[in-house]
């Protein structure tokens, strides 16, 4: 499923250029990504070419970089998903979180109604959003693009997101485990997919953990360093969990990036949770925290281990804009599960 | 090649409140039987139209309610209503809120070419109702369906604008867990009877934290809890030293379908006052346990403090089956102001046609 999705021609409008990106284009891109984001904002550090490399060559799910190139090349628009496979019963689908989405300043009146980067979206969107590419599309934007987006691409909320957050100085309740050990390891092998197989319920959706997903997302990730705990059986792994220190929500805190555990090994669940409230301790954050969905089983045993329900500034939302019933409203809601893993934001 | 979205795109409904054929207008005193049985018709469940709970929904206010009148039989075949809402916002300005109480549609006017008949009283009742002098906020707690009303097929939003302000989560408390935790929370004086006028002088020290909120007074009280003909709700106050109330809960017995809970459909308690607010929780275990409740249970929005000290206190959060969605007609009190500063509880939500939301 790696590499391009699409193998349609390039549109022409006006001055510009809509197509899909290629490696070729990484360096107009960056070049116009760090113009954009660096607008008012005194903080910004330019974005390294091996991140790209990493997020949109790397990622094995493949790649959705949709760009309008203006007549002297200049990357006008740009518009890309971040596609990850997602395991439904027996089928597998791609859902995308929309990433890095921009206007070049110079290009913002460039095309009028629609503007160019409506243009622009519009052709990612005609081009992947279809059943067997992208059954939806996804986003957990802060409020100020939450609106934005529900106007101009049909997002749709699932839910305010909450985080599960457990007090770096808190004690379990039940108290630490005493037998079950967590291990950490630099990469995963095939066990990690046969774990992914165990915690997958026949009615839920969950973004396929094996060993490509899972060492592109940590492992080889080119600036952030994850913690990638397990709890092992002999040669299988029992549960995983992924740690980081970061800034999330707008608080410095350990962040559980990610979260595969059988529901009926409780003890595994306990001993990772340990292990990532250690992490937080000695990284002398106050908390930690983990985003699941309200309704993922894991949800009420997280809260009876002691970590507590509170907001974050993120909305969950998504658009089904090929309106494949297998994804409404209601059963999103319902049984999709996930974790921030899926997304660029940790 | 098909382009979905942008041929989608091009199919955005006209903005119009007008349909052949019909009349669309504000309601008169003289419509209410024939909305009766148009509620029939559109399959509502009756509970709606006890005349009882019927009298008593629209309080001292007058609902606002447009209707689609057929021309030809006078028959009315859909209609969009709200009961206007008294609200404050944390300045005291006095602010109109609109809560959604009817939104009916013929089976006979599926024939009418979108948008629907209902959409179109919708915005007629936009246009005579709704923004900065009227109803500056329209809310509800629709099912799936009835959202669905508004949503174009493969378009973006919502034809009425609506935006899901939160998913709701019930803070709950299992029976099993009543005793761990009871022998630890205070006990003061509670007293049962309704809060009367001496409830605003709490009502004017919790509103300084919630950005907008119902009115709290003994008016509404009144009307809302004492006499409301359909269901038994009780009070609980913690008075202060003066005798002014310091903190309150109402409490009722939840009916079929819901579980048998006993929930508290409003918390008014100052944020670090956690022993008034924790004599209210003790009250609400005494009450569940002698109806033998298998929970307590009840709703704040999560950015309120009590939220968190409810979990630091035993009780776990669950996703709910419905969500509040809202149509901000100002700027300045959007979508994200709601979620971020509108106080409401139980209480404060659709006042259930069906009987079983209490």
């Amino acid at each position: 499923m790696k590499g391009t999705l699409w193998d349609g021609p390039a549109m022409r409008c006006g001055r510009y250029e809509i197509r899909e990106a290629t490696a070729a284009d990484r360096d107009g891109i960056l070049t116009s990504f760090n113009r954009v984001f660096s607008e008012g904002n005194p903080e910004f550090v330019p974005r390294p070419e091996a991140s790209w490399d990493w997020a949109f060559l790397g990622n094995p799910a493949g790649r959705q970089t949709w760009i309008a190139v203006a007549d002297d090349g200049t990357i006008a628009a740009h518009f890309a998903g971040w596609p990850t496979r997602v395991r439904r019963g027996d089928d597998t689908v791609l859902f995308s979180q929309i990433v890095d989405s921009f206007t070049h300043p110079d290009h913002r009146r460039g095309l009028k109604h629609p503007g160019i980067f409506t243009r622009t979206a519009n052709a990612f969107i005609d081009c992947l959003v279809w059943p067997h590419r992208n059954a939806i599309l996804f986003g957990l934007p802060v409020p100020d693009h939450f609106r934005l987006g529900a106007r101009q691409i049909g997002y749709e909320v699932v839910r305010p997101q909450f985080q599960l957050t457990l007090r770096a100085d808190q004690e379990l309740i039940g108290g630490d485990p005493t037998e079950t050990t967590v291990e950490e390891v630099m990469r995963v092998d095939d066990a990690v997919e046969r774990l992914f197989h165990r915690c997958l319920d026949h009615e839920t959706a969950m973004a396929i953990r094996d060993a490509a997903f899972v060492n592109w997302r940590y492992a080889d990730h080119p600036s952030h360093r994850y913690h990638i705990g397990v709890v092992k059986d002999g040669d299988e792994l029992r549960g995983l969990a992924v740690y980081r220190d970061a800034l999330f929500s707008d608080v410095e805190q350990g962040v559980l990036v990610d979260w595969l555990v059988p529901t009926d090994d409780p003890d595994t669940a306990r001993a990772l949770l340990a292990w990532a409230r250690e992490h937080t301790r000695a990284a002398g954050r106050e908390q930690c925290s983990l985003v699941i969905a309200s309704t993922d089983p894991w949800w009420d045993p997280l809260q009876l281990l002691g970590m507590k329900a509170l907001r974050t500034k993120y909305i969950l939302v998504y658009g089904n804009l090929c309106r494949d019933p297998r994804f409404d409203e209601a059963w999103l809601r319902a049984h999709w599960r996930y974790t921030l893993g899926e997304t660029d934001i940790v | 090649m098909t382009l979905p979205y942008t041929e989608l795109n091009r199919q955005l409904w006209p903005r119009t409140t007008e349909a052949a054929g019909y009349v669309i207008r504000p309601a008169k005193a003289d419509d209410v039987a024939s909305l009766d049985r148009l509620a029939d018709e559109a399959h509502r469940p009756p509970g709606a139209r006890d005349p009882a709970v019927r009298s008593w929904r629209g309080g001292t206010e007058e609902p606002s309610v447009v209707v689609a009148e057929h021309s030809r039989t006078g028959a009315l075949h859909a209609a969009f209503g709200t009961d206007p809402v008294r609200v404050c916002d944390q300045e005291g300005v006095p602010l109109t809120f609109g809560r959604v109480s009817t939104l009916l549609e013929h089976p006979a006017s599926a024939q009418i070419d979108a948008p629907s008949l209902a959409i179109r009283c919708a915005w007629k009742h936009f246009d005579t109702f709704g923004g900065r002098n009227g109803q500056m906020v329209v809310y509800g707690s629709p099912s799936l369906e009835d959202l669905k009303l508004g949503r174009r097929d493969g378009a973006p939003g919502h034809a009425l604008d609506l935006e899901v302000i939160r998913v709701e989560n019930l803070l709950r408390l299992p029976r099993a867990r009543f005793r761990d935790l009871y022998a630890g929370f205070p006990q003061l004086t509670v007293t049962e009877s309704p809060p009367g006028d001496r409830i605003t002088a709490l009502y004017e020290k919790v509103r300084v934290d919630w950005g907008a909120s119902t009115v709290r007074d003994a008016d509404w009280y009144r009307w809302r809890y004492e006499q409301r003909p359909d269901h038994e709700y009780r009070f609980a106050i913690v008075p202060g030293d003066d005798g002014t109330p310091r903190a309150l809960t109402v409490g009722c017995i939840a009916k079929p379908p819901l579980p048998r809970s006993f929930l508290l459909l409003d918390w008014v308690c100052e944020p670090y006052d956690y022993d008034a607010g924790l004599a209210l929780l003790r009250w609400a275990i005494d009450q569940a346990e002698a109806a033998s409740c298998s929970e307590v249970a009840t709703l704040l929005p999560d950015w309120t403090p009590w939220f968190t000290h409810l979990q630091w206190n035993g009780l776990t959060v669950h996703e709910a089956p419905w969500f509040t969605a809202a149509k901000a007609f100002l700027r300045a009190r959007s979508g994200q102001w709601l979620r971020d500063r509108w106080f409401y509880t139980l209480g404060d939500l659709y006042l259930g046609s069906e009987g079983a939301t209490p």
